[in-house]
């Protein structure tokens, strides 16, 4: 969702440090890149297409394009196509200044009439070009560089990161409202990023900056400021994340990486919170929290499905829980009283939908907690409450060892909140807790024995991929669907197994492949063993994602084996089959895995 | 042995606690568990009370050792389930294994076969291959070999080499 990086060194090697940021940051945004350095008079290159094109053009030029300080950007489009001219830095019409910037300007359009109305003339279609237009407005009136730049911020409204660099001056300002901005800092260099991962080859010193707070970057140091002019005492954290973690350590795909990381990653997760000796779930960031009487989930996306799944763990436990699309729970926000909990599920803490639906439930006076990977990031400061999934960075696009990881922190967070020493679920946490231990080997297992590559084989080139699941495997199913649709452009579907009858079935034809999940042997798997018959009635194929209890296999033309668990756990297993068949397919059809089209990683506009 | 420690399967991160017993800061170790010197035990692992470890016992990550379990010159790798009581002596378990309660691993001087050569007089108890179920009250003889996968059923005797993904009834 557009990516910033920036940079201050006074000992040269900027270019080098941009382009390096820019490659770690192409999961935000791929249509177009560009960078600004300012050695003197700013010097600009920007190319449309992925990062290679725009490295090719750095290096056929004549310039350095090399200084004290620069910014660079990785475009998402949001206003205008992806081209070269609507590709950031952009500059005012002299080229004294150069800006990039994350979000959207909602206002621009007024503020360009006004621009042209001056005889300002446009050479893009972004809602960006207003800024360095506005910038050298007021430093024509004789403001200089810091207040023309605030006071072009006080002009537009919506949600931005900006990062801008001068003719003559080698420092970066930078303010942000809406969309992440966090700044490193080292001995004599300092940078900027819409992401850690940027420039954690230099430095995992950082700052994280809050809405409206402005920064000054210069080799000497980093000033930050409120938006009144008062400065402020930053505090600095270190980032546990290394740089080795955020690159693909020889895997063709960052999301083969991640996939195979999830033993690990989930044994992260789980580290210090399960006590098998006491038979008890602790989560350290939870002790000061009363357990709800009702729970509202708000996500996007494969958080989403995670949302789906653990209000079910909820209502299982008898509290009344629901999950909503963030984006829709805006529109329309559910009832709630005081002991209600809300419950924010982001992989990045920035997610824009996410993020308003927690402000609009913190405006009526709802507690909040935020489910994120990222430390430090904006759900995870502005919620009362935050559990971290500890999945460590996620690069490809499409979430998975993030998903894997949600799911387990939902069973420690309802064992946490809803087993208040009842008999019932003491009993079921004793369960849990061996089955939460063995989780990680059980999914190594299903990844060193997948059958999942040979399976999709016999599946390519059909007219559409259907996902069919049952109670808890009900999310898994739709987020198989997400996955395989996001990275194959294969139209996929996720159902509630139940569902298909009284509609979708009648799109089942025999080019039509189910995937259907089906654990145990209870009534549950029987009734979906029952809807595979139906579609197999339609000369449907079948694959089924099975742990080996039932007889479904008699039915199934291909089987994905899982090892046998606790339910709560089986629906982990069946998603890892399920998203390495995506994975699988969408490599057969040479798709572009990490980055597929259209898409980026943290979604920071609504 | 020497190639889990290289990879840093085993022991990495670990702290000495007392001359000779590592363990890592996640471990959860029962207090009325016995660390004998030289031990390790990783991360995230948990020894159950009255367990005995050691000497020369290294352990995994996310193992668990189950009460009373008595290992004595053992190697296990991470994700295994080592139950009650069980009596380990010269093994090595691989990752994920599954041991019932009560298994008894006796060790000894054996004669081991792999492929068509035979070692012989070896201090061998046994190898139970990765993810393995070894049921409840199976004796294993010294220099016996269990296949990766396999399943033992409980209190089976095994005596020899057992194939990968094999199952014993009893």
């Amino acid at each position: 969702m557009c990516g910033i990086i920036g940079c201050v060194n006074p000992d040269g090697g900027t270019r080098e440090v941009l382009m390096n940021g820019l490659a770690n940051l192409d999961y935000r945004g791929y249509d177009s890149a560009g960078i600004a350095v300012a050695d003197g008079g700013i010097e600009v290159a920007k190319r449309e297409g992925e990062i290679d094109r725009l490295q090719k053009q750095v290096t056929a030029r004549s310039d350095t394009l090399d200084g004290p300080a620069g910014i660079g950007h990785t475009r998402w489009s949001t206003h205008g196509p992806p081209t070269d001219a609507n590709a950031h830095p952009h500059t005012d019409e002299t080229g004294d200044v150069a800006v990039v910037h994350n979000g959207i300007i909602e206002n621009y359009q007024s503020i360009r009439d006004e621009l042209e109305a001056d005889g300002v003339e446009f050479v893009s279609e972004t809602d960006t070009e207003v800024v360095p237009h506005l910038i050298s407005k007021f430093r024509d009136d004789g403001a200089d560089p810091q207040t023309a730049f605030r006071r072009a911020v006080e002009r537009i409204t919506g949600s931005y990161a900006l990062a801008v660099v001068f003719e003559n001056h080698d420092t970066i300002f930078a303010t942000r409202d809406g969309s992440p901005l966090v700044i490193g800092v080292d001995e004599n260099a300092a940078f900027l990023a819409s992401d850690v991962p940027a420039f954690l080859e230099y430095t995992r010193d950082v700052i994280y900056l809050e809405d409206g707070q402005f920064a000054t970057l210069r080799s000497s140091g980093v000033e930050v400021t409120e938006s009144d002019g008062t400065s402020v005492n930053p505090s600095v954290t270190t980032v546990e994340w290394s740089a080795d973690q955020t690159a693909k350590s020889g895997y063709n795909h960052f999301m083969a990486k991640e996939i195979h990381e999830q033993p690990a990653s989930l044994r992260q997760c789980l580290r210090g919170r399960v006590n098998e000796l006491s038979g008890s779930v602790s989560v350290e960031e939870l002790s000061d929290i009363d357990s709800p009487e009702s729970v509202q989930l708000v996500a996007c996306g494969t958080s989403y499905h995670a949302a789906l799944y653990v209000a079910r763990l909820f209502r299982a436990h008898g509290v009344p829980a629901q999950a909503h699309l963030a984006s829709e729970y805006v529109t329309a926000p559910a009832p709630f009283d005081s002991d209600s909990l809300l419950i924010g599920i982001t992989q990045s803490g920035e997610t824009a939908d996410t993020l308003s639906a927690l402000r609009e439930a913190q405006r009526r006076g709802a507690s909040t907690l935020a489910v994120t990977n990222v430390v430090g990031s904006t759900a995870a400061r502005e919620c009362d409450h935050v559990v971290y999934i500890r999945a460590g960075p996620e690069i490809g696009v499409a979430a998975t060892k993030t998903f894997s990881s949600q799911l387990a922190t939902g069973n420690l967070l309802v064992e946490r909140l809803c087993a208040s020493g009842t008999k019932r679920t003491s009993e079921s946490t004793r369960e849990l807790i061996p089955a939460l231990r063995d989780l990680p080997n059980q999914l190594q297992s299903v990844i060193d024995n997948s059958t999942a590559k040979s399976v999709v084989e016999e599946y390519l080139d059909y007219d559409a991929y259907f996902f069919i699941g049952r109670g808890l495997h009900r999310p898994v199913a739709l987020e198989g669907a997400l996955k395989f649709k996001e990275i194959t452009y294969e139209h996929a579907e996720g159902f509630a197994a139940g569902e298909l009858k009284h509609g979708p079935l009648a799109l089942v034809t025999q080019r039509t492949p189910i995937f259907a999940v089906v654990t145990g042997d209870g009534e549950r798997a029987q009734k979906t063993i029952s809807n595979i018959k139906e579609v197999q009635a339609r000369d449907a194929p079948v694959v089924a994602v099975t742990d080996g209890q039932s007889e479904v296999r008699r039915y199934a033309n291909h089987t994905l084996e899982i090892p046998q668990t606790h339910p709560r756990i089986a629906p982990v297993l069946a998603n890892t089959q399920l998203q390495l068949v995506a994975y699988h397919m969408a490599d057969r059809m040479n798709r572009s895995i990490d980055k597929p089209r259209n898409l980026a990683k943290s979604v920071t506009v609504e | 042995m020497q190639t889990l420690f290289d990879q840093n399967r085993i022991g990495d991160e670990t702290t000495e606690q007392s001359p000779g017993v590592f363990s890592d800061q996640t471990a959860t170790i029962h207090e009325d568990a016995t660390l004998r010197p030289p031990v390790i035990v990783s991360a995230d692992t948990v020894v159950g009370p009255q367990a005995v470890l050691g000497p020369g016992v290294a352990v995994g990550e996310n193992t668990t050792i189950g009460a009373g379990a008595v290992l004595t010159n053992v190697l296990v790798d991470s994700d295994t389930r080592v139950g009650q009581n069980a009596t380990l002596i010269d093994t090595v378990l691989g990752q994920g294994v599954h041991l019932g309660p009560g298994v008894i691993i006796a060790g000894g001087p054996a004669d081991i076969r792999i492929d068509t050569k035979v070692h012989e007089d070896c201090d061998l108890g046994g190898v139970i291959a990765d993810r393995a179920t070894v049921g409840g009250g199976v004796t294993v003889a010294s220099g016996s070999l269990v296949g990766s996968a396999a399943t033992i059923q409980s209190n089976a005797h095994i005596d020899g080499n057992i194939p990968n993904e094999a199952e014993v009834l009893r």
